[in-house]
């Protein structure tokens, strides 16, 4: 037709390089909405907090203030944590919510176990589970004594 | 394909009215044409394709659409620092610093968000002088200025709330210049002063979550409510000052034409920002300290002229009547249209340029006699 | 008539009871209450002082009998007023020197023997009678412990009691002492701190001159008297050249730049300038003083630059604690290299001015990367590579329907 003549700079494509050309096309438009989403999810994560040592590392009190056979929670950072005295020497901190439904634990200076009071669950002093629904052992944390300071590691 | 696609759309308008859904979504200035509510959604997108499109050869024209396109850009990058941003006086600044330093793309998103707020403040003064040059107020358009003027108040409030958020030293001095600014205006002025928070001069922590909501719910409200209105009245009347639609040039693919012109403007659009964006970041500065002012801090740069008006009649006005001025020049401003005069003569047509250069140079010549005083 | 048998025992009883009460009476409590009788004022001071505290009498010092009532009974036997000066130091030296009476309050026992070598001890020994005794500065009657913030020789209060005569100007004059050392000494950074501030940090007349045995220092002494809390200045001038020039021409050594009572405190401005005041202008020694001026001012710019510009990043909300850690360093370096200076020698202030300027250039290449922001202005470049791109895209596809809607 005549008028397709004026059409100046667009060539005569076949259908499948049409169809080619419109999927390339496609392709390289919905990179903006890929790039979009990219930009706003890496948005969405939290950062992770550049803390600085003080929050890595929490002072937890002087030993003397432990009795051997207890244990004390520490509240600070993200979850508590319990820090327990076994015996005159040693040191065990362990994470102090349940890995069941997440109930904060109890200690217990007789059993020497961790207790969780939603669903009869108990860890021990290893973190081990020795009862109940918990699916998952506690984590350990990195508890240690400077110049009669208990220091734990939270990092 | 196109027997499923059409399945699903009537699936759904047996049960919505998708007609009167569709042309509230096209409410804000993707094309120009009333929808018939009453009609099947087919058939109206079909009537709608066949009214004219809006041209944008006359490039003024463009400047309703690239605000809304602008407010939804700030809109969106708002929500994403609102995910992040704590909104009392001991924590703004703090969540802020996380935003820049910590988040990926925070400060990105963030400088987004401060230009985006700028150029749509340049886009609605450019606009509503455009309105003053062509005579965009004559009857039967006199709302359409009303809103026009509105939506740009609305904006100047967004930007002065938003900037007090992040209360850093010149944020806080600055919302305090222009509080102070506006509670010199009698009546007005108390009851705004009251709203943010007691009538008081000084951002606290009631103050700051006021200015938040603000920001973040009421005045976003208000400029979405004002551009539906705007463009419902657009629809009503057509878009050239003439007052009659265009000469219709031809239906079908033509608003495919359409929403290709606005792809392309969004886009370039785009690269400014993100040019703006990178290449001239503005910096957070330190946490506000309400008992040290920072020296040579004005109210944001639109309120330099009322403020700079104000400082000027200091001497011999006592400021209750300076800013009684104030408030009947924004009123008659605002109520334009219905001023003799403008009603009909030749000051209907719109302004002539020298009137407006005149103007301009006022305010400019405002503008900056209170930078240099504040 | 004789009294009745009972009445006369009555009588008996009463007077003995008013003799005895008498007798009571008269025996006073302590030696200084019938003293203090003719001398009130002397006894009031007294009871303030720390030898009334120690139970120290009058007649412990003065002789004569405190028990007395009457000037001739008071004043006999062993009596001394002490009104001659020359006794005094010895009549303090007969307690004070004895190891015995004095091990119990843990006081020393040289004061008397110090004394004796200072000049004011071989002033008075040739007969000067206006040389300063232990009264005149310690005071009379009124002695409290050096401790006592009101005592006379409380370090606050030296330059006072030392100014009673070496601030006076007729008195200095006739001995040929300098007059203005006391003002000199109020105006001097050691006297603003020590008087303004109330530092007891700073020196008073006696940390530098000596207590009992004060003595000026005297050359080649005098950079021991200074260092002793000036060490790293005197480390370092004892390696330079000027200190075994200056003891060999008998020249003071910190006071030739310093001055003795005057000193202020110097900044790095004064070395431009310090050396051509002694050496002449132009000569080897005033280049060398200018080059180190260069060497720490130029390092000193460095660092203040980096400060600035770790003060932009914090505003900018940059991660800010550890180079404002290394600036501190940086900072450290350079308060070294004044007291380094003294060594009149390029090399060992060379070796803090470098330390300091290349942690200063660390930071500045550190923090300009990061706020010049070099990788987003990369991904500004290609991000608009790709824009020009959609819309070269977009503007053929406008055209191509423009055509298809003009052909239909």
């Amino acid at each position: 037709m005549a008028e397709e003549s004026t059409r100046d700079d667009l060539p005569e494509l076949s259908p499948g390089r049409r169809k080619f050309l419109q999927w390339l096309t496609g392709g390289f438009l919905s990179l903006w909405g890929v790039g979009f989403l990219w930009v706003i999810t890496s948005f969405l994560k939290p950062p992770q907090s550049k803390s600085s040592i003080a929050e890595r590392v929490i002072k937890v009190g002087p030993l003397d203030d432990l009795p051997v056979g207890q244990a004390r929670l520490v509240r600070r950072g993200r979850e508590p944590i319990w820090v327990i005295r076994p015996d005159e020497e040693n040191l065990v901190a362990l994470a102090g919510v349940c890995t069941h439904m997440h109930c904060v634990l109890d200690w217990d200076p007789k059993q020497r176990s961790l207790d969780c009071p939603c669903h009869e669950g108990a860890f021990d002093l290893n973190g081990n589970v020795l009862k109940g629904p918990p699916p998952q052992s506690l984590r350990r944390y990195r508890v240690e004594t400077r110049l009669g300071e208990i220091h734990l590691h939270v990092s | 394909m196109k027997q499923e696609k059409s399945g699903a759309l009537d699936w759904f308008s047996r049960r919505l009215n998708l007609t009167e859904i569709f042309s509230l979504l096209t409410s804000y200035g993707v094309f120009h044409a009333e929808l018939d509510s009453r009609k099947n959604i087919r058939e109206a997108i079909a009537e709608a394709k066949a009214q004219p499109m809006p041209s944008y050869d006359q490039w003024p024209r463009v400047l309703g659409l690239l605000a809304v396109v602008l407010l939804l850009i700030e809109i969106v990058t708002g929500s994403l620092l609102a995910f992040y941003y704590l909104p009392t006086p001991q924590t703004a600044r703090a969540s802020v610093a996380t935003i820049l330093r910590d988040v990926d793309f925070g400060r990105f998103v963030h400088q987004i968000h401060f230009w985006g707020a700028q150029l749509l403040i340049a886009v609605l003064i450019v606009r509503v002088v455009r309105f003053l040059m062509k005579g965009v107020y004559r009857k039967p358009r006199e709302l359409m200025w009303i809103f026009g003027v509105l939506l740009l108040l609305v904006c100047f409030h967004s930007d002065l709330t938003g900037k007090a958020l992040p209360m850093t030293g010149t944020a806080y001095w600055s919302s305090v210049r222009a509080l102070e600014l506006v509670g010199s205006i009698p009546i007005y002025g108390s009851v705004m002063l009251f709203l943010l928070g007691g009538g008081e001069t000084v951002i606290t922590e009631l103050t700051l979550i006021r200015f938040y909501l603000l920001h973040v719910a009421l005045l976003p409200f208000a400029a979405i409510t004002l551009i539906y209105l705007h463009f419902s009245g657009v629809r009503r009347l057509g878009q050239t000052e003439t007052g009659s639609h265009e000469t219709p040039t031809r239906g079908g693919p033509v608003i495919r034409i359409h929403l290709l012109n606005q792809a392309i403007l969004f886009t370039i659009l785009l690269g400014i920002l993100v040019s703006l964006a990178v290449l001239v970041p503005f910096p957070l500065g330190d946490a506000a300290d309400p008992y040290l002012t920072v020296p040579g801090v004005g109210p944001p740069w639109y309120l330099l002229a009322p403020f700079g008006f104000m400082e000027l009649t200091a001497p011999f006005l006592p400021t209750w009547i300076g800013g009684t001025i104030l408030f009947l020049t924004f009123t008659a401003f605002v109520l334009l249209p219905f001023l003799p005069g403008f009603r009909e003569g030749a000051r209907s047509r719109g302004l002539s340029w020298v009137i407006v250069a005149a103007l301009l140079a006022v305010w400019i010549f405002l503008t900056i006699y209170g930078a240099r005083v504040a | 008539m004789r009294p009745p048998r009972r009445a006369q025992l009555t009588d008996g009883l009463i007077a003995g009871l008013i003799g005895a009460l008498w007798t009571l009476a008269s025996v006073p409590v302590s030696a200084q209450e019938m003293c203090g009788t003719c001398h009130p004022e002397n006894r009031v001071s007294f009871e303030q002082s720390i030898h009334h505290l120690e139970n120290v009498s009058c007649s412990d010092c003065h002789g004569g009998d405190p028990a007395a009532r009457e000037v001739k009974a008071a004043h006999q036997r062993d009596f001394r007023s002490l009104s001659d000066r020359l006794e005094v130091p010895q009549m303090c030296a007969s307690c004070h020197a004895d190891l015995d009476q004095m091990r119990a309050y843990n006081l020393p026992v040289d004061q008397y023997a110090v004394y004796l070598t200072s000049q004011h001890g071989k002033a008075l020994a040739a007969g000067e009678t206006r040389a300063a005794i232990c009264t005149d500065c310690h005071g009379g009657h009124d002695i409290r412990r050096p401790r006592d913030p009101s005592s006379s020789t409380h370090p606050r209060h030296i330059p006072e009691t030392c100014g009673q005569c070496h601030g006076n100007e007729a008195l200095m004059q006739e001995f040929g002492l300098d007059p203005s050392v006391v003002t000199d000494y109020r105006s001097s950074i050691h006297g603003r701190m020590l008087l303004e501030e109330g530092s007891l940090a700073a020196p008073n007349c006696t940390s530098c001159h000596g207590v009992h045995g004060a003595t000026p220092p005297g050359v080649g002494d005098i950079d021991k008297v200074c260092g002793a809390c000036h060490e790293q200045t005197r480390r370092a001038f004892l390696e330079g050249p000027h200190y075994e020039g200056m003891t060999a021409a008998s020249v003071p050594e910190c006071a030739s730049c310093h001055s003795n009572h005057a000193i202020q405190q110097f900044g790095i401005e004064r070395v431009e300038s310090l050396c051509a005041e002694c050496h002449g202008e132009g000569s080897d020694q005033a280049v060398l003083g200018h080059k180190i001026h260069a060497l720490i001012d130029s390092a000193g710019e460095e660092v203040a630059a980096a400060e600035a510009l770790v003060h932009r990043a914090d505003q900018a909300a940059l991660e800010v604690e550890d180079p404002l850690s290394r600036v501190e360093e940086a900072k450290t370096y350079l308060t070294e290299a004044l007291p380094a200076v003294h060594a009149v020698s390029l090399e060992p202030v060379e070796q803090l001015t470098r330390r300091a300027q290349s942690i200063a250039e660390e930071v500045e290449h550190e923090l300009y990367s990061k706020l010049d922001r070099r990788v987003a202005k990369i991904g500004l470049v290609l991000f608009w590579f790709y824009l020009l791109m959609t819309i070269a895209v977009l503007v053929i596809f406008r055209r191509r329907l423009r055509s298809e809607t003009e052909a239909s």
